[in-house]
């Protein structure tokens, strides 16, 4: 076979042309004739008439995808950022361990095969052409739950399956102290633990999706790769409470301590990183109307509307929930970096922000927001009340940059039934964090010096996290923080469409039946001059707020 | 009453450090049931006539097992031990002994032990709640160190086995029952315990803890434990080979001994 070099000539730049113009009604404002609008409501969707004056804000159209990515991936691997080409790196008596996202992104899951699979191939045929095998894979799971082997093997694909597992490709264990290694301390004293495998690698390469600007960069092996002890000095209250956004790596606290540990990290080992950039295209030709400003919707998007929803409308919970995570996303590769962290991950979140910034003016008074039925931590499982709290308040209110898209003191409505629901097996510190601490304060510092300690070294969440398939016992402590700088912003947290009161209660929040009560609870408090935006979520959109 | 047996505890104040964990036994900690000590001791009894007999007599009571299961459990623990009806003390002591170095410590989840042992080192004693009989079960705490337990205990006759066992039968209610009586001996907030059972039958025994976990649970404490919220816990051999593999054959030592090497 040609050695990857020889076809270096035949290979182009991708070329990505973005509809500039198509941005121009991506903020709109609700009229007299406006069309309802489609929300995100846990597993199905409303379909609301917004208040006039609302302002929407969609996510931008797909950014095109690459014509070829597996030639796109070949390239990146034989130009890199700041760095060797990967086949120059190499020598046939070397340790490689290759770490991988996890299932957590990208949302939903991605149509096969997934960009993992093909970076994987591009990476491993480099490794086997220059006679590397001592290669490991390892998903890079931090404190996440394991994945199930019939996840990887849709992941990773069956050649890679079928060649690594389960010897050498297996889920990362934060709790196998005898595979973990203190590499050093940061200058603020952070300490920095990662895989021993990896620390023991002559090279290692992290395969990353960027779904978000929040992923990628020092984030992947310095997160990824890295037990409880390295994870509590940015996953806190008090560093949580310093970003803003999450969305805007250069103004959050925990990136910031991510990027003093993966330099670390860089200082230790030679890592090599791979990072890719997703596009919009969330839904397939069916369900494409869901990316749609609805003032524009045909009469066939409505018919295809009207039955989407009387389809989810009749389905059990059940049945829907697994409908929904049957469902898998057409996403097209927008872009591949390769080489040294920092220069890669600088133009993959180039890219990123390209696909997902919308520029608006202002804040407004209040913010409605759709939690739809997944986040990064439900991945076939259940969205439950601590989840749906991490995904409207972590996520979907920290999708800007700038300032909030709500102003301080604001109101925030999230869309979601809220029910008290929880997956056993793969949340269940989550129960007892949920009536247990949460019954006692809602306040994240009190909870961090109360309860964390406890819950992190709880041998039975211990026991599930290694063996079975939970997350970490700390891990709703990190979700409940994840909403921390949403919860010192705002004044009121809104639950629409909440089926049960007592939840929202627990969270902190009001409930309200519907959303026009919600939102007249809302205007009855700030003032019937309120201004109103939507953020129309899903597909994923990044507010740019001046 | 039921076989309890409680020493001083570590402190020496009659108090445990922090709480308890009260684990089943059976389906488990480990992979058999009360028919495996039967069957073993049945077939361990002595001369080959007496072996063959009982066994017969096991056969042909399998659909009343199969019947006493479906109902209740505490009446599969009657017709089960009627079997060991004439069987001398000594011996039944001498086999639940041999049962337990040959068979039950065989038959653990090492993962079980691991967490058992992890559990012990923040402050939960263990405590074996199980439905298996005393001179079984006694062996085995004694070899793992736990201090306490509630098994259910023959009816001594002239030194043999009646066959009947003495009340309360330790299944369902009673284990609830036995649970609140040791707490308030040994001052504990059951609400601050953990409860480890796999069973429909043991359901008032995980109510009446404040952490009850399902392990490897059947079908109708599986649904029990997804409508109460109580998280499900498996405990598998296999799994737990999987799991050393997959994180570069390393394994984690369980704290303390290893629990193969105990005898």
């Amino acid at each position: 076979m040609a050695r990857p070099e020889a076809k270096l000539k035949e290979l182009k730049t991708a070329d990505l042309k973005h509809q500039v113009g198509a941005r121009r009604d991506l903020v709109v404002t609700v009229n007299r004739r406006s069309e309802n609008r489609l929300i995100a409501y846990g597993d199905e969707y409303l379909y609301e008439k917004l208040p006039i004056g609302t302002r929407v804000i969609y996510a931008p159209p797909p950014l095109d995808e690459l014509p070829d990515p597996d030639q796109a991936i070949r390239y990146a691997l034989l130009r890199p950022e700041n760095a060797d080409p990967l086949f120059a790196q190499l020598n046939p008596n070397m340790r490689v361990t290759i770490a991988i996202d996890d299932i957590s992104l990208p949302l939903p899951q991605m149509r096969r095969p997934d960009i993992r699979e093909r970076m994987l191939n591009q990476v491993l045929q480099t490794l086997a052409d220059y006679g590397v095998d001592d290669v490991h894979l390892i998903v890079a799971t931090a404190l996440h739950r394991r994945m199930t082997e019939a996840e990887i093997r849709r992941m990773v694909g069956e050649k890679v399956f079928k060649q690594f597992w389960p010897d050498r490709l297996y889920n990362f264990d934060g709790e196998n102290k005898a595979e973990l290694v203190m590499l050093g301390k940061t200058d603020h004293n952070e300490d920095v633990w990662l895989s021993r495998r990896a620390a023991e690698s002559d090279l290692v390469i992290y395969v990353n999706i960027n779904l978000v600007p929040m992923d990628g960069g020092h984030k992947s092996v310095a997160v990824g790769l890295a037990p409880y002890q390295s994870l509590r000095h940015h996953h806190n209250a008090a560093t949580l409470r310093d970003s803003h956004s999450y969305m805007d790596p250069t103004r959050s606290g925990m990136h910031r301590s991510t990027n003093r540990m993966g330099r670390i990290v860089n200082e230790h080992l030679r890592v090599f990183t791979v990072e890719s950039a997703v596009n919009t295209r969330m839904f397939g030709p069916t369900l494409d109307f869901l990316h749609k400003n609805e003032d524009r919707f045909t009469d066939w998007d409505r018919a295809r509307l009207k039955g989407f929803r009387w389809a989810l409308g009749n389905m059990t919970n059940d049945f829907r929930r697994q409908v929904m995570y049957n469902y898998s996303s057409p996403y097209g590769m927008t872009g591949v970096w390769a080489g040294e962290t920092e220069a890669v991950h600088h133009k993959a979140l180039a890219r990123v922000f390209q696909q997902y910034a919308v520029p608006v003016k202002g804040q407004s008074d209040i913010l409605i927001l759709g939690v739809p039925f997944i986040c990064p931590y439900n991945v076939n499982s259940i969205m439950n009340p601590v989840l749906v709290q991490c995904t409207g308040l972590g996520y979907l209110f920290n999708m800007y940059r700038g300032k909030p898209l709500v102003r301080e003191g604001g109101t925030v409505i999230l869309c979601h039934p809220l029910r008290d629901e929880f997956h056993p097996e793969h949340h269940p510190s989550y129960i007892e964090f949920f009536h247990r601490c949460l019954a006692e304060t809602t306040e994240a510092t009190e909870l961090e010096k109360q309860f964390e300690e406890e819950f992190a070294r709880n041998p039975t969440y211990i026991h599930m996290y290694r063996y079975g398939h939970a997350y970490h016992g700390v891990h709703p402590f990190y979700m409940w923080y994840w909403g921390e700088p949403a919860r010192q912003h705002l004044g009121r947290v809104i639950a629409a469409g909440c089926e049960e009161p007592e939840v929202a209660a627990r969270l902190g929040w009001d409930a309200a039946d519907t959303l026009d009560e919600a939102i007249a609870m809302a205007t009855s408090e700030l003032g019937r001059s309120a201004t109103i935006t939507y953020l129309h979520l899903p597909p994923i959109v990044i507010a740019d707020v001046e | 009453m039921s076989v309890l047996r409680s020493r001083p505890s570590r402190n020496g104040r009659g108090k445990l450090a922090r709480g308890a964990a009260f684990y089943d036994l059976d389906g488990t900690l480990a992979d058999l049931n009360l028919v495996h000590a039967a069957l073993f001791i049945l077939t361990n009894l002595g001369e080959w006539h007496r072996r063959i007999s009982s066994i017969a007599g096991l056969v042909a009571s399998a659909p009343k097992l199969y019947l006493a299961e479906r109902k209740d459990r505490r009446l599969l623990n009657q017709v089960l031990f009627e079997c060991l009806k004439g069987v001398s003390v000594d011996r039944l002591i001498e086999l639940g002994q041999e049962y337990c170095d040959r068979v039950l410590i065989k038959h653990l989840y090492p993962s079980a032990i691991e967490l058992l042992e992890a559990n012990r080192k923040i402050g939960l004693e263990p405590v074996l709640v199980t439905g298996s009989p005393d001179f079984i079960v006694a062996p085995l705490c004694h070899q793992l160190e736990i201090k306490d337990f509630a098994a259910n205990r023959l009816i001594i006759s002239q030194a043999r086995a009646t066959g009947r066992l003495a009340p309360p039968v330790m299944a369902a209610d009673e284990k609830a029952h036995w649970c609140e009586s040791f707490a308030s001996q040994h001052n504990i907030d059951l609400r601050k315990c953990w409860g480890y059972a796999d069973s429909y039958y043991d359901l008032p025994f995980l109510v009446a803890l404040g952490h009850p976990i399902a392990v490897n649970p059947d079908s109708k404490l599986r649904a029990a434990a997804m409508s109460r919220q109580w998280p499900i816990l498996r405990f598998d051999k296999s799994t737990d080979d999987e799991s050393d593999e997959a994180s570069g054959g390393a394994v984690l030592e369980p704290p303390g001994r290893s629990v193969h090497g105990a005898s």
